[in-house]
């Protein structure tokens, strides 16, 4: 990740920063099925270019509404298509959401690796594809499960291709997590979730979202 | 090969129902060389591991072991003991064509006429004995022979719709002795 980041263009770029809490509800259905549904705010504290000096400035951004449908296909293989409904001010953004996910349970931590696939629908703009790769690995602190009452770190680093009105854009994030299982069934997690992208051919953009997110299943 | 199929893998079939009731939780945490017995840390210390020793305290539903972890020898070693410290079994991980072919075939039998389609995720050679036996044989002044080698298998499969995790232990001739199904760990946030 810090390869991208070069030294030069890092005063000319831009950045955002703020917070993006997220609530997960899951919820197992007969027949292998599973429902997921996640409501995330984003809320700015500070913009503008690296070299300036920015004034705190709290805004409101967005919230998004997703809901997945996930069907086990295998032991440790999971299908899932969604739908986004993103209300940012006035503007109502639509997404449709498809994910391959499959999880390994290695010696001492488990290994999650996610393939997707979403289309984005905003009126008065052309529509956005992105094609996505994530690789999540949880790390218990102790042991080699993460059991309730336990600590566990948790990094996801995911590459997002984005095309737009025949546009290409790369976005990378890194998101380190400190998480505390508190049953087996609700997990909280705190870290930084950060993003950079159009740093293809030009300074690059860069987002750091202090996350809170927070899991249960029902 | 017939007359297993037709006698043998009924009958195993018929003594495991009773088997299969079960359930495993797992749920171990690290602990720390002060909070491990002072027999099993003897046990340990003068055994010929050569590699860091890793130790846990696993729970069960029914009670707690101590664990010692480490590898050996190019293998994967779980020495366990009772909460007092008292030696339980050495577990060593193999390849599943480790186990004689023999064996192998009827444990490949007897699964596959219980689960159908199955993986196999591990397989460990379990060996029990007197403590000082299995020491020696550490030591390699005692052969394996003298001790009760059982297997232990983690497979898992789609059960009635739905995905599960077994162990399955069988003695040294695949006789199945004693199986478990694992109660699932919650994924979900690493999966959404």
């Amino acid at each position: 990740m810090a390869l991208v980041i070069s030294a030069s263009t890092y005063g000319q770029s831009e950045y955002q920063f703020g917070i993006l809490p997220a609530v997960n509800l899951n919820k197992g259905l007969n027949h292998g099925y599973k429902i997921n549904f996640k409501v995330e705010s984003r809320q700015g504290f500070k913009a503008g270019l690296f070299e300036e000096d920015n004034p705190f400035d709290y805004q409101y951004i967005l919230t998004d509404l997703t809901t997945l449908v996930a069907k086990k296909v295998a032991y440790n293989k999971t299908l899932a298509l969604g739908y986004l409904f993103r209300i940012r001010g006035e503007q109502i953004v639509h997404r449709s959401i498809q994910q391959y996910i499959w999880t390994n349970n290695l010696a001492r931590f488990r290994l999650s690796q996610r393939i997707a696939a979403d289309q984005t629908f905003t009126a008065n703009s052309a529509p956005q594809f992105r094609l996505r790769y994530r690789l999540a690995s949880q790390i218990p602190f102790n042991g080699e499960t993460v059991d309730p009452k336990e600590f566990y770190l948790k990094i996801n680093h995911e590459y997002l291709n984005q095309f737009e009105s025949g546009e290409y854009d790369l976005e990378i994030r890194l998101v380190p997590f400190v998480g505390y299982s508190m049953t087996d069934t609700e997990k909280l997690e705190f870290g930084l979730d950060y993003r950079i992208n159009s740093f293809i051919d030009g300074p690059a953009s860069h987002r750091f979202w202090i996350a809170l997110n927070y899991y249960l299943s029902l | 090969m017939q007359f297993f199929k037709s006698i043998l893998i009924p009958v195993l079939l018929a003594v495991s129902t009773t088997v299969f009731a079960q359930q495993k939780y797992e749920n171990e945490i690290r602990i720390s060389r002060d909070s491990v017995p002072t027999k099993a840390l003897e046990f340990i210390d003068t055994a010929p591991f050569d590699k860091k020793i890793r130790w846990y305290k696993e729970y069960f539903i029914d009670g707690t072991s101590i664990e010692a972890k480490t590898r050996y020898q190019g293998k994967r070693y779980s020495i366990e003991f009772d909460p007092s410290g008292e030696l339980e079994d050495v577990e060593i991980d193999h390849r599943w064509r480790h186990a004689p072919e023999q064996v192998r075939l009827l444990m490949e039998n007897y699964l596959q006429e219980r689960f159908g389609h199955y993986t196999l995720d591990k397989l460990q050679f379990q060996y029990t004995g007197p403590a000082e036996q299995v020491f020696e044989w550490l030591h390699e002044r005692l052969s394996a022979a003298e001790l009760t080698l059982r297997y232990e298998i983690v497979i898992h499969t789609k059960d009635n719709g739905k995905y599960k995790r077994y162990e399955v232990l069988f003695d040294a001739e695949g006789t199945p002795l004693r199986s478990a199904e694992f109660i699932p760990k919650n994924l979900d946030n690493i999966e959404y």
